[in-house]
């Protein structure tokens, strides 16, 4: 039916062929499979004669650009050769062959040939046989005739060998043998002795591949010649594959016959190779009664023969014939008994079980072993007991092979039968068994342990130490405290970690840390040291806590104790205060330590990218060797964004540190979407220096990427590090500055200047503000941007950290100690702090301690603003309001200030991208004449109230997003009240929307009823076939129906007009009238749906977007107030 | 602390270890010397040649137990780049048949683009080599059955080089692959499952390796033989996009990021999942639309087995919390993170997998197969060919595992065994 529906498009369209044409290209290549069924179906609509002309259009390689008709060619032979498409398919075969005829470059007709190797069949047969005799087109013209596969195709070929020569001979001889065509045999057979190498191994290939048996001399020949050595005709394994190929036509006596005859001269162990394969023809020769040749290859005195043979044998193996290779094992040497053992391992034959484990005792390392291995395979837990047995005597090689089998064992009862081996086992076999124990955390067993740690034999005693964390359980602390307050040295440190693995997994950790407070506290001074590491396992405040102290107050020992537990935390909670030991102390191996391991709580923790960077910067500030410098520059490709890239960007030049850098840089930047010459500029540095075995790979990678960057767009610096360059002292406010004269505002801006000059200092790279004076304000301004910024407030301890960013000249991103709950700033920074009816504080906080680092991304679009601190959302989209005049909106565009607030803040990395916007919308000459209103021009919602968070700014539009599951997205409405007037707006549907135009509406209530709702509506979508007439798209809700059909498909503009006058009601929907109504009735005898509309009556009130829960956009709001225009009419009267 | 791993199991090495003691020093002489009547002497090195010495192969000179004695490249600059790294006596060679025919030669190592791989794999082979390869394995799946086959006919050894399945941090899972297939059999997950590689399952498809739609011919440099380069591929005119560095955006000769990361990725996958002697019965694909000469990119590749297990390739990297394997019940992360509680512990319990034989050397010397050799190698490496076959032909296809054929679809089954360019053959 959809072909039908295009096919009747197709009659419709009156393009050009050649606009068709063009059109079609510009669609390549297709996105997905929709869209490429979408261009499949346009390229049949061309029809043969539009497509030949399509293809026509390739030129010469290197005289323009093929790509897009590659791609069309390429995707429609693809795509029609899927089942059903056999229409298509012909069309394509005679377009293609057309079009070699016009084609003269041959490098496309090359392409157009090889199109055939996927579409072609009988009907492509004659205009391929033409090129066989080309020297460039017989390769590409005989590879298509062998997959058509045909009589014909096959008969071309044949035509062809006749008369062509040199390159195109080869190929027809070739693909002959491809097609496996028996009537080339014979004509093939010659050539096959012709002087030429290139044609004597094609003709060879060819003829074993048909393998008639005509071949048989010309393969006794090139065999013997070739003395069954590899030469460049390859004529040893040609003569298999043609006894091979005669196997599969049924001739298996000449197959058996070559066989033979190529072992019997291959004797020679380095032709070992050809005769192991004569002895596979053999094999599949004889495949009902082969039994013998295998048994024999398995006893032959070469060991490459020998193992291919019991490879041969294992599909064979039957349990009749086990017997047989059982016996066989009585009469040959040690090398061949291992190698048929493992064959009966490996194809787990029951039967040979009992002969098997007699071989255990094999005095032969070699068939002991492969004896242990088929047992293990063939037996599993059946054959424990005898692989226990064998290692009574503790041989070590015994102990080794058993211990291994015993590890992959599979069972029941396994750990059950060690343990109770383990009391009467020598101790080398105890060993291995309690380690055995271990392995397979046989937590029944720690009776058995237990006893072995008192064993005599001090490596008994050692493994059953190490046992013990892989065999305890919860239950068995009590028991474990009590070891551990009488072992010492390194039984201490086992049974500490028996402790650690007995208190994981066990559930409640606050009170597990309970137990192990208690017992530290008990124990003698010098054990209460091994118990931090276990409270380092449980984690926890009350834990750290306990450790943290003991390092403040220790010894160095403690020290050292409770550096190495915090360095192994279970939590993120020790990262402060291993990054606080790192910055003061002034032993090296200790700031090792936790660096380390702070470097892996940031690596293990959860952390948005943004602030996983601060916290590795911390840890780069303290870090002293370049091994913990590298590691540190490794962990930052795990924060991927802006600030990484730069922050890495500057080791590029360390010689001991590039290497790390230029993976950092590389590997962000790479994963992200990053464009801008900062970027650029650090990726073509890293291209020069990054080296290693991948480097060339990455270096093209990295081209790429800079050949995709877009142009004009990224992050620029703000600050230079340096001095106040781009920046200058704050004069006034922007409507008090707009106000000034140029002379007068040189002049503030002088002593602004000068001001901002002390009160803002450039420090080691950052800029300090130094708690008096005035904003630093950009010399330029912004409009909409996406800025980062980090900014710390430094700790004077006077508590009254305070500063902000200023956007757009108006107060501001909040920045504070939220520590000042006297204030209010418990809530975080990152709030519009001064808005009065919009959000003015933070999602959440996400702060990050006094006197460390923060990081800002604030965007700002039209009139609303995003902010993300440390990179976690705590402004989602709010409006920002005009602190200085609140019946203005925002500014259109203003400085960026940031905020002098008596206290010291340090700002660094400051960058801005400036974002493209749309242009706003403006009132046409005769609007403006007519006293329209502009209500939405694309960049503010100044005049609108109610649900600004969902009812949000996109490109220009007001587009309402409702969260999924999360209500209707409620209602956005005009904050002036209006009666009569003439709304004029553009909207856009989704498929199935449903929005309303709310009039004379109050702010509460529901405005369908509490005034009047003009409904907004995808009315054509299924689902809405049952509504009634007054429901449709223009209705008057519930009250007067409007016409049906006049909207424009789902996802274009509609252009709508709304005339209220009084009671008279006007709808224009894209130039029609749909609604032309008067209230009266309704007004006196209620509406038609029944329903109680008390709205009817109201005189005025605001207009408003109705939200039901659906994606609907809306832009170029304007209106005419009708009543003002009675009212002044009214006035004049009067006053007349 | 950790129990013993166990040693390896191919423990032959050990016993063989203890009766060699006192042998003199390394021997090099080519092992059909030794060899013969029974294993050769384990202290002596093995001889390999090393065909396509470009940057992989170069990096390849090193490995221990043995020693490279000829070399061969179709561009003299690689040639001589090799030569400068190795011993003086190391031969050279433009046509890899003349360095295959050298009887001192043990083991071939092939590090040639993959259109390559085949051909040489088939008849080093033929010439009695034992072969070390290069992922992926062929570049079709017509080519991959002839390697087996012929591998196995001529009862050599074969190693696959990729290494994942049985050694080496795997990717961003940050543990070896072997607890991973512990963990699978142990059926602790539930069955069938679901495994998804992807950016946030650690795996980077190194989507740089895409083609270029529209390349000027060029004049061929001196050095190299560009026929001999192109080999069994359909002539083109030269453009050094085409070859050296950047030939993996080109189906001629691979298939980008998926030829060239997917076979470290997938082969463990088939191992542990239990499918080394099978593949998936379907493939679906959400890719933009392929060139018919330069590889593109693609958001999503999914492979489904009989039994409902299935590969996920995400190339999009949405979800950013997806796990690497899901069952139905548990999940497995990276860094062997479960939502299991306590589920090392619980693994502890059950048998370690099956040991593998991880040294070629050692495979070479006892005849015992590899780890990842020609079949399971072939297995994993087809599942990179369906996907690719699927991306050139842009449609979702259906797979038969026994007969390796795509199930009532032409187009995609005239691309399992393209015809060669005459005169090479396999």
């Amino acid at each position: 039916m959809l072909q039908d529906a295009a096919n009747a498009q197709a009659k419709k369209d009156e393009r050009t062929i050649t606009t068709r044409i063009a059109d079609l290209l510009a669609q390549m290549p297709a996105n997905d499979a929709g869209l490429l069924t979408n261009n499949v179906n346009d390229i049949a609509n061309l029809g043969e004669e539009g497509y030949v002309t399509l293809i026509s259009g390739l030129v010469a390689p290197g005289k323009g650009n093929n790509s897009l008709i590659e791609y069309t060619v390429g995707g429609f032979s693809a795509y029609i050769t899927q089942n059903g498409k056999e229409d298509w398919r012909k069309m394509s075969v005679s377009a293609y062959c057309k079009a070699l005829q016009k084609l003269t470059d041959k490098q496309n007709k090359s392409f157009i040939i090889s199109q055939f190797d996927l579409v072609g069949k009988d009907d492509a047969v004659s205009c391929l046989q033409g090129y066989l005799t080309d020297d460039q087109l017989a390769d590409p013209a005989a590879r298509a005739l062998v997959k058509i596969n045909t009589p014909a195709s096959k008969a071309a070929l044949l035509g062809g060998l006749a008369q062509a020569k040199g390159a195109a001979q080869l190929s027809i001889i070739e693909s002959l043998g491809d097609a496996r065509l028996k009537e080339a045999a014979q004509p093939i057979n010659a050539l096959a002795a012709n002087g030429d190498a290139n044609v004597a191994k094609v003709a060879l290939y060819a003829l074993a591949y048909i393998a008639d048996p005509s071949s048989e001399s010309v393969f006794a020949a090139a065999g013997d010649k070739s003395g069954f050595k590899y030469e460049n005709t390859n004529a040893a394994a040609v003569c298999l594959i043609y006894a091979e190929q005669l196997i599969k036509n049924g001739n298996k006596e000449l197959a058996e016959k070559i066989a033979k005859n190529i072992i019997a001269k291959t004797s020679a162990d380095e032709l070992v190779g050809v005769r192991t394969g004569a002895l596979k023809v053999l094999v599949d020769a004889n495949k009902d009664n082969n039994q013998q040749i295998l048994l024999d290859a398995a006893g032959d005195k070469n060991a490459e023969y020998r193992a291919a043979a019991l490879k041969f044998a294992v599909p064979y193996l039957t349990s009749a014939s086990t017997g047989l290779w059982v016996k066989k094992l009585g009469s040959v040497n040690d090398d061949a008994k291992a190698g048929i053992l493992g064959m009966l391992g490996q194809s787990g034959a029951k039967e040979a079980l009992p002969a098997v484990l007699k071989l255990l005792s094999n005095k032969n390392e070699h068939v002991k072993l492969a004896a242990i291995n088929a047992a293990v395979n063939i037996g599993q837990d059946q054959v424990l007991g005898d692989l226990l047995k064998l290692t009574a005597k503790g041989d070590t090689a015994n102990v080794t092979a058993v211990s291994n089998a015993i590890h992959r064992m599979k069972g029941t009862g396994i750990t059950e039968k060690i343990a109770a081996a383990i009391p009467s086992a020598k101790p080398n076999v105890q060993v291995a068994l309690i380690n055995l124990l271990a392995s397979r955390a046989a937590n029944g067993q720690l009776s058995t342990v237990y006893t072995q740690l008192k064993s005599k034999n001090p490596e008994v005693q050692q493994a059953a130490y190490a046992a013990l964390s892989h065999v305890v359980v919860k239950d068995n602390l009590p028991q474990l405290f009590t070891l551990l307050n009488e072992s010492s040295g390194a039984q201490e440190t086992a049974v500490q970690e028996a402790i650690i693995a007995a208190v994981s997994g066990s559930g409640d950790n606050t009170q597990q840390v309970e137990a192990v407070l208690q017992e530290m506290a008990s124990a003698s001074e010098g054990k209460k040291l091994l118990y931090y590491k276990v409270l380092a396992s449980l984690g926890g405040e009350k834990a750290l806590k306990a450790v943290t102290d003991a390092y403040a107050t220790g010894n160095e020992q403690t020290q050292k104790a409770a550096l190495d537990a915090l360095s192994t935390w279970a939590d993120a909670g020790a990262a402060p205060e291993l990054i606080a030991i790192a910055r003061e102390t002034k032993n090296a191996a200790f700031l090792n330590t936790a660096i380390n391991g702070y470097l892996r709580l940031v690596r293990e923790g959860a952390y948005p990218a943004e602030q996983k960077l601060l916290l590795l910067r911390n840890a780069m500030a303290v870090a002293q060797t370049n091994e913990q410098k590298q590691q540190i520059l490794k962990d930052i490709e795990q924060a991927k964004c802006f600030n990484a890239i730069v922050f890495a960007g500057k080791y590029l030049d360390d010689s001991a540190l590039q290497q790390a850098a230029a993976n950092a840089v590389m590997n962000i930047t790479l994963a992200g979407t990053y464009n801008g010459d900062l970027v650029k500029g650090l990726l073509n540095k890293t291209i020069q220096v990054i080296t290693g075995g991948d480097s060339g790979y990455q270096k093209e990678g990295m081209r790429k990427y800079i050949s995709e960057m877009k142009a004009g767009e990224g992050f620029v610096s703000m600050y230079n590090g340096t001095d106040l360059t781009g920046w200058k002292g704050l004069v006034a406010d922007p409507i008090k500055r707009s106000k000034m004269d140029a002379k007068t505002l040189a002049a503030e801006q002088e002593k602004a200047d000068a001001e901002a000059k002390e009160s803002w200092k450039p420090i080691n790279g950052e800029l300090q503000f130094m708690s008096h004076g005035n904003n630093l304000a950009t010399v330029k301004k912004y409009g909409d941007f996406e800025m980062l910024v980090d900014w710390k407030i430094i700790d004077d301890k006077k508590g009254e950290g305070d500063a902000g960013i200023y956007l757009r000249g108006t107060p501001q991103v909040q920045i504070w100690d939220n520590a000042r709950t006297n204030v209010g700033a418990q809530v975080g920074s990152g709030g519009l702090y001064n808005n009065q009816s919009n959000e003015s504080k933070p999602l959440k906080v996400a702060d990050n301690k006094l006197d460390e680092w923060n990081t800002f991304r604030i965007i700002m679009k039209g009139d609303r603003v995003t902010v993300y601190l440390n990179g976690e959302l705590v402004t989602d989209n709010v409006i920002l309001e005009n602190y200085w005049d609140k019946n203005l909106p925002i500014f259109a565009e203003e400085q960026i200030e940031l905020q002098a607030h008596g206290s010291p803040v340090a700002y660094r990395d400051l960058y801005i991208k400036e974002l493209p916007r749309a242009k706003a919308f403006e009132l046409s000459a005769q609007e403006k004449k007519d006293g329209y209103k502009v209500l939405f021009d694309g960049t503010n919602m100044h005049s609108w109230t109610g649900n600004t968070v969902d009812y949000t700014i996109e490109d220009g539009n007001i587009a309402i997003r409702p969260k999924p599951g999360k209500g209707s997205g409620g209602n956005l409405f005009t904050k002036e009240e209006f009666s009569d007037f003439i709304y004029r707006f553009e909207f856009k549907l989704t498929p199935g929307a449903n929005n309303g135009l709310g009039i004379r509406a109050p702010l509460e209530g529901d405005a369908a009823y509490e005034g009047m709702e003009l409904q907004i509506l995808d009315s054509e979508a299924p689902i809405y076939k049952d509504l009634h007439v007054y429901q449709y798209h223009g209705s008057v809700y519930g009250t007067i129906p409007a016409k049906r059909g006049f909207l424009k498909p789902v996802g274009e503009w509609n252009y709508e007009e709304v005339v209220v006058n009084g009671p008279k009601i006007k709808v224009i929907l894209n130039g029609t009238v749909i609604l032309d109504g008067d209230i009266t009735e309704a007004r006196k005898n209620g509406a038609p749906d029944g329903q109680k509309h008390p709205g009817l009556l109201r005189n005025s009130g605001h207009i408003g977007f109705l939200g039901h829960g659906s994606p609907v956009e809306f832009r170029n709001i304007r209106i005419k107030d009708l009543s003002k225009k009675a009212a002044a009419k009214k006035e004049t009267a009067k006053k007349k | 602390m950790k129990p013993k791993e166990p040693q390896e199991q191919n423990t032959r090495r050990d016993f063989i270890k203890k009766s060699a003691v006192g042998l003199a020093a390394f021997t090099i002489v080519p092992r059909y010397v030794l060899g013969g009547t029974g294993f050769i002497a384990p202290s002596d090195k093995l001889t390999k040649a090393v065909i396509g010495v470009g940057s992989m192969g170069r990096g390849h000179f090193g490995y221990d137990g043995t020693q490279v004695v000829a070399v061969c490249d179709v561009d003299k600059r690689h040639l001589d780049l090799a030569t400068s790294m190795l011993d003086k006596g190391v031969k050279t060679f433009s046509d890899y048949r003349e360095l295959i025919k050298l009887p001192e030669v043990d083991i071939v190592h092939i590090a040639t683009p993959p259109h390559w791989h085949g051909i040489m794999s088939v008849d080093a082979a033929n010439a009695g080599k034992d072969v070390w390869c290069e992922k992926p394995m062929t570049h079709t799946i017509g080519e991959g059955k002839r390697v087996m086959e012929a591998v196995q006919k001529h009862g050599r050894m074969f190693r696959l080089n990729t290494w994942f399945r049985f050694k080496d941090t795997f990717y961003g899972m940050g543990t070896t692959v072997k607890p991973i297939k512990k963990l699978v059999d142990s059926g602790l997950l539930g069955w069938p499952l679901k495994v998804t590689v992807g950016k946030h399952t650690g795996y980077d498809w190194k989507f740089y390796w895409v083609g270029k739609d529209n390349l000027e011919p060029q004049p061929v440099p001196p050095e190299l033989d560009y026929d001999r380069w192109l080999g069994p591929a359909p002539y083109k005119p030269y453009n050094a996009h085409r070859v050296h560095q950047t030939f993996r955006g080109y189906w001629d000769y691979d298939g980008g990021g998926l030829s060239d990361m997917g076979q470290h990725y997938i082969d463990p996958i088939q191992y542990f999942l239990g499918k080394d002697d099978t593949s998936p019965v379907s493939v679906e694909i959400d890719a933009p639309q392929q060139h018919t000469d330069a590889v593109g990119t693609w958001r999503r590749i999914t492979y489904t087995y009989a039994d409902g297990c299935q590969i996920i390739l995400d190339g999009e990297g949405k979800d950013t919390n997806v796990p690497y394997i899901e069952g139905p019940k548990g999940k497995l992360y990276p860094g062997f993170k479960s939502d299991i509680p306590d589920l090392e512990r619980k693994l502890a319990a059950f048998p370690d997998p099956t040991p593998q034989m991880t040294d070629f050397v050692e495979s070479v010397k006892t005849r015992q197969k590899f780890a990842l050799n020609e079949e399971n190698g072939h297995r994993s490496c087809n599942i990179v060919n369906i996907g690719l076959i699927a991306l050139r032909l842009g449609r979702s296809l259906k797979f038969d595992p026994v007969k390796q054929e795509f199930i009532d679809d032409e187009g995609a089954n005239r691309l399992i065994n393209p015809v060669m360019r005459a005169p090479f053959t396999i």
